[in-house]
């Protein structure tokens, strides 16, 4: 969201340089994303939809900057005004809040259209728990029914079109009925009425155009509803604080259940903020930094009492208040601490495996590669592949070796001197349930006289970096050229492959050099050198074992 | 002194004593094939010890058309021929000329050779050779030679001009003062380009993180990529409702039926217990046996926590899965660190410092925390450092662990965030998908 600097200063009580605004803003929580001349990106967290408007943020900023403190007055009356419910079954729950006594300009209905869609994004879950309605209030009369009506009853000209259809054509032909007339189920649907039996709104779809907010408006009217009560007035709580702060005054609308956006009482020990920042604060201090959190708070012994604000409600335990306290501490005046420790740390086991192969791999003049697990379709066997559900990048399929990829590389570097000679260690897949998942070396040779030979030496070295002897035997691959492959074992079990690229391969990957390689499954290696207990560091040192 | 190839030195002592000589020549002079006499005569140019002079030769040669009007004479030579043998018919001439017949006629008149005479063709002037009949014999002749006509017959794409450079090459002043030159190897010549095999970018960035890291008391562990949703989301308190649960940010194992629920009775419990006191709704156990690639390490670390007791400092440093399109700045599959410290008294003051000195041994320059929200996390901090344009670049996120996670209880503190952030900053890579790429120019030079 954009921010006009000139105008969040002018709302924030003290009026604050530019530069201190900008200070200021990440220490609300906001993001920030860039700053032009008068103005600023910011983005907010999903958790503080009060925050969506500049209206909330200048709260929030007076606060830090300790030109107000305690929470926001909101100053709601009781009313005459008077929403009537029958309780239509796909969303019972209505309420209610009308604001008088200021003037709505397009930059303040823009925010408010905003602080609408992050409700609907946010809290609402796609409006599926509560949705909001702004209205001029001028247009309409109460009390107010609300029920449900069929879908061929007559509707109204939804917001933006001038055409007045069905209840029913404004769920088929709108973009909202679109969007949001999944949320209501068959047969008739909610209906908002105004005093003389017009509908004004079909929630959670869409209001009608007659009930519009236009520049201009002093008085508007907002509704929500929803299947949970709390949650319906969590939404309305968050356009009431927004008004009140753009200057409106505020009227509870009667309804059942109503809106009474109170405060609430919650209260926090004062170890739990001291434990939280790491920081001995006292009752009173406490209370202050809760104070510039703008909540109530009122410092007790060994606790602070606190009054949560209506539109609060992510403020749920006691917890959420020792956060908020160190908020209004600042988070920029934590010294840094470093705690003792005396145990040492170390190295995973995997890691140094690892390590040890890449070691032996560098020391043949082998450089390092990384490539993806997903990867794309490949022809032939992919009906053995792990799959990963709807990707969005291409790549679908999870890896079972790592020659593929160590081929692709060396076709996208035809253009680079040769010769080349690549390695990579990393994950590889096989269906399993549950899903194995194995740890490869894999290796690439090409050059003008590239061979098996080559590979083998390497793979055979390789393997005894990790203390295992391997034997080859004669195999065959779909990569490898025929006669010209084996399959690498340690004692019985198969720990690998080795051999030349198919010329199939090479040629499909424009190689105009031959290309050797191998891959070595390391788990596999690893458990058997360990079984034998012959994972010492240096071990082959390259001398010929008698008869072998 | 000067210092020699033996090729150069054979082909300086060839050219003792002569002048100028065609640079053709070099090889048999020198005793050097062709390739040898051609680099040895650069390499000398280069040093001076040559003056090579290059002059344009321009001789002429047939072209095809041309070498056949040498064999059956030129076409209007033909005509002539025919009328003056008595073949005067046109009809009759324009079929035995076929399509020569037009450029013929036109020929033959312009040399005044016949008159067109109602349907009849005379022959008018002598059968002498014209000028530029002769010159095409002498080309064909394989004098070259230039002259009247030469235009007229390239014209006729008879014949065409070529021109070919000589250089002729003679030793320079300097090379005839010097004295004998010794036979040696020339050490200031350029040497063929060598590579020293290397580790992957992110390999090393995750090497000096796991080093300061294990400076710091941390210990490494690992978990597998493939993990149950329990572990990924739920224990982690993630709702099961949560836009990020969706295939939208997170890849789902297809067809994987998921299995038998990874975890403890207890396990369960504790987080079913969490998700209906803190989300207000019911946990489902199917949605949490969906098998995922994981979205970040913090599976295997709070899995650790709820595992073990007592005092702990671990870190898990690994690929994670995101179902996003690759860009500039992010990839569908990257690396994290994360890790967790436990001790009783733990705030954020000892985040704050764990991370600031992380940084300092990093060397990535000045930080600031910034509070920010992360669903297990709370309160959540997000540490920003100064990157390469002034800017704050956004690093780890960290917090203290909330209560309904798996795994916490009191003073749990937890912080992590992605390795190729940092290789990009330490490495002034602007691309993240450079790191993938895997361009040899690139990572054998960098």
């Amino acid at each position: 969201m954009e921010l006009d600097l000139a105008r969040l200063r002018a709302q924030v009580k003290g009026r604050p340089a530019r530069r201190d605004i900008l200070n200021m803003l990440p220490y609300l929580g906001l993001d920030i994303e860039s700053e032009s001349a008068g103005a600023v990106r910011v983005e907010y967290s999903p958790n503080r939809p009060d925050y969506s408007t500049e209206y909330g943020i200048a709260a929030g900023l007076e606060g830090l900057s300790g030109a107000a403190a305690g929470p926001v007055e909101l100053g709601a009356r009781d009313s005459q005004y008077r929403i009537r419910s029958r309780r239509p079954s796909q969303r019972p729950v209505v309420m209610g809040v009308c604001a008088t006594g200021a003037r709505a300009d397009s930059r303040m209905i823009g925010q408010l259209m905003s602080m609408q869609e992050d409700l609907d994004a946010g809290v609402a879950r796609a409006r599926r728990h509560s949705s909001i309605g702004i209205h001029d209030l001028s247009a309409v009369r109460f009390p107010l029914l609300y029920e449900q009506s069929p879908r061929g009853s007559a509707g109204f000209a939804p917001l933006g079109r001038t055409e007045k259809m069905s209840l029913g054509r404004v769920l088929s032909e709108t973009e909202q009925g679109a969007k949001y007339g999944r949320l209501l189920g068959p047969g008739p649907v909610p209906v908002l009425r105004s005093a003389g039996g017009e509908p004004i709104s079909l929630p959670p779809v869409v209001n009608s155009e007659a009930t519009a907010v236009r520049e201009g408006a002093r008085s508007l009217f907002v509704e929500a509803t929803g299947f949970d009560p709390r949650r319906v007035e969590d939404a309305l709580s968050v356009a009431a604080f927004t008004l009140r702060r753009a200057g409106f005054s505020l009227h509870l609308v009667k309804s059942s259940p109503a809106a009474r956006l109170s405060e609430r009482r919650l209260s926090v020990r004062t170890a739990e903020i001291s434990s939280v920042l790491g920081v001995d604060v006292s009752d009173a201090e406490a209370a202050r930094c809760l104070r510039r959190a703008r909540l109530g708070a009122v410092a007790r012994r060994g606790r602070v009492e606190c009054a949560v604000p209506r539109h609060r409600f992510d403020v749920r335990d006691s917890r959420d208040l020792a956060e908020e306290a160190a908020l209004g501490y600042g988070v920029q005046n934590l010294e840094p601490r470093m705690s003792a420790w005396s145990v040492p740390g170390g190295r995973d086991e995997q890691t140094r495996l690892v390590e040890r192969a890449s070691t032996a791999m560098l020391g043949l003049g082998y450089t390092e590669v990384f490539n993806t697990c997903l990867v794309g379709e490949l022809p032939g066997s992919s009906g053995r592949h792990l799959r990963v559900a709807d990707p969005k990048g291409g790549g679908g399929l999870l890896r079972r070796s790592l020659l593929p990829g160590l081929a692709a590389t060396l076709a996208s570097n035809v253009h680079r001197a040769y010769p080349q000679r690549l390695f990579e260690t990393g994950a590889s897949f096989e269906r399993g349930e549950p899903a194995v998942e194995g740890l490869r070396l894999g290796a690439v040779l090409a050059h003008a006289d590239a061979g098996f030979s080559e590979a083998k030496s390497a793979a055979v070295a390789a393997a005894a970096a990790l203390g295992s002897e391997v034997r080859a035997s004669p195999a065959s691959d779909p990569m490898m050229a025929k006669g010209r492959a084996a399959r690498l074992r340690a004692g019985r079990a198969a720990v690998g492959l080795v051999g030349e690229l198919a010329p199939e391969v090479v040629s499909a990957h424009r190689l105009r050099v031959p290309a050797a390689g191998f891959e070595l499954d390391l788990g596999l290696i690893f458990d058997g050198a360990s079984d034998r207990g012959a994972h010492k560091s240096n071990r082959a040192d390259g001398r010929k074992r008698a008869g072998r | 002194m000067a210092v020699l190839h033996p090729i150069e030195r054979r082909i300086v002592e060839a050219l003792r004593g002569s002048g100028a000589v065609d640079e053709g020549e070099v090889a048999r002079l020198a005793g050097v094939s062709a390739d040898q006499a051609r680099r040895g005569v650069e390499w000398l140019v280069q040093k001076k010890l040559i003056d090579a002079k290059r002059t344009w030769e321009s001789s002429a040669e047939l072209c095809p058309r041309g070498a056949d009007a040498l064999e059956r004479g030129l076409p209007e030579r033909r005509l002539l021929d025919l009328v003056s043998s008595g073949t005067a018919g046109m009809s009759e001439l324009r079929e035995k000329l076929g399509a020569e017949f037009g450029p013929a006629m036109g020929a033959a008149r312009r040399a005044g050779w016949v008159e067109p005479d109602g349907e009849v063709l005379r022959a008018r002037g002598g059968p002498e050779k014209l000028p530029y009949e002769e010159l095409l014999e002498r080309i064909g002749r394989g004098e070259g030679a230039r002259g009247e006509g030469m235009e007229l017959l390239e014209s006729r794409g008879l014949a065409r001009e070529r021109r070919s450079a000589r250089r002729t090459v003679a030793l320079s002043a300097a090379a005839r003062s010097l004295g004998r030159v010794q036979e040696g190897m020339d050490v200031e010549a350029d040497a063929p380009p060598a590579y020293p095999a290397r580790r992957h970018p992110l390999s090393e960035a995750m090497a000096e993180l796991r080093e300061a890291l294990v400076s710091m008391g941390f210990s490494e562990i690992r978990g597998p990529l493939v993990q149950q949703s329990f572990w990924n989301f739920d224990a982690l308190y993630t709702p099961q409702d949560h836009p990020a649960r969706e295939m939208q940010d997170t890849f789902f194992l297809d067809g994987e039926p998921g299995g038998r629920l990874d975890a403890s009775a207890r396990q369960v419990r504790r987080v079913g217990e969490a998700h209906r006191r803190g989300w207000r709704y019911e946990w489902k156990k199917s949605k949490a046996r969906e098998a995922v690639l994981r979205t970040h390490t913090t599976c295997v670390t709070a899995r650790h926590l709820d595992e073990s007791e007592g005092d702990a400092r671990v870190f898990s440093m690994g690929r994670v899965f995101r179902n996003e399109k690759a860009s500039r700045k992010h990839l569908s599959e990257f690396h994290q660190v994360e890790g967790v410290m436990r001790a009783p008294g733990l705030g954020l003051r000892d985040l704050v410092g764990m991370q600031t000195e992380l940084y300092r041994r990093l060397g990535l320059g000045e930080v600031a925390f910034w509070p920010t929200f992360f669903p297990y996390t709370e309160p959540s901090l997000q540490a920003m450092v100064r990157g390469p344009r002034g800017k704050w670049v956004e690093m780890f996120g960290m917090g203290v662990l909330r209560g309904e996670v798996l795994g916490s209880g009191g003073g749990v503190l937890a912080w992590g965030g992605g390795v190729e952030r940092i290789a990009m900053l330490k490495g002034g890579v602007e691309d993240v998908r450079a790191f993938y790429e895997n361009d040899l120019g690139w990572l054998r030079c960098r």
